[in-house]
């Protein structure tokens, strides 16, 4: 979930997580992860009228388990070209290319991955080189 | 959901949004703003700790109103009346972070609030 321009209102963010089954404390660590980064993700069931509410109080909510992603609109954003994306990121230069001319698709892992670069490339970039091999 | 309230602010425990050490405060002052406050509290002795406080406009409204306006000396009421509803005698904040202004998500230094006495008008944080 993406925080909306005009900033949220923090009570009925918290309450509509909490009434669909989200913990206190893992809503609180949700509100302050939109008010401080801007966006946020939590485990939930996320129909209709939760993203209705949701959007009323400032946050876009979408669920990512299936959702497609551009790979090539994530990488142009780094300003990488396919072989530093994937040399950066730990990928298979054909994978990415794979990816990007729709000969294949990322499987969950890969969209993760794809997601959390997309956020921030330079932390994503920096927590995969200190990972251990 | 329980009150209290003798000051200019009143108090009131959000059972919804609470759970173990975790607990969620609106505080209302009459013809005035309304402040969530949600944090981590522990009891030592007479000093409450607040880790990780959550603390602004309870809801939308509140927080356009609040916007650039609660600051020290708001904060600085908030707290005293906070100390002498819960009857403690110092607050200790730890763990905050910005959650508005240019850099949110800055971590902020502890701050301790003592409880104002006859004597001493300040109650700053030392």
């Amino acid at each position: 979930m993406r925080r909306a321009d005009g900033g949220i209102d923090a009570l009925a963010v918290a309450r509509t997580l909490v009434r669909n089954g989200v913990g206190p404390r893992t809503a609180k660590k949700v509100v302050e992860e939109l008010t401080q980064h801007g966006a946020s993700a939590v485990r939930m069931k996320c129909d209709r009228a939760i993203s209705t509410a949701l959007r009323r109080a400032g946050v876009a909510a979408e669920s990512n388990r299936n959702a497609d992603i551009d790979v090539r609109s994530v990488r142009e954003k780094t300003g990488l070209s396919q072989h530093d994306f994937a040399r950066r990121y730990g990928l298979a230069f054909t994978t990415v290319q794979n990816w990007e001319q729709k000969r294949s698709r990322p499987d969950a892992a890969g969209r993760a991955l794809l997601r959390i670069i997309a956020a921030d490339p330079a932390q994503a970039a920096a927590l995969l080189a200190r990972a251990p091999c | 959901m329980k009150e209290t309230g003798a000051g200019e602010y009143r108090f009131t425990l959000l059972n919804d949004l609470s759970e173990d050490n975790l607990v969620a405060i609106r505080a209302d002052r009459p013809g005035g703003e309304a402040i969530l406050i949600w944090a981590e509290v522990e009891l030592e002795g007479r000093m409450a700790i607040l880790r990780q406080p959550f603390i602004g406009g309870f809801d939308a409204a509140a927080r356009r109103d609040l916007r650039g306006r609660l600051g020290h000396g708001g904060v600085l009421q908030l707290v005293q009346e906070a100390m002498e509803q819960f009857d403690v005698d110092c607050i200790r904040i730890e763990q905050a972070r910005r959650i508005s202004g240019a850099n949110p998500g800055r971590a902020i230094d502890n701050l301790v609030f003592r409880r104002r006495t006859r004597d001493d008008s300040s109650g700053a944080p030392g």
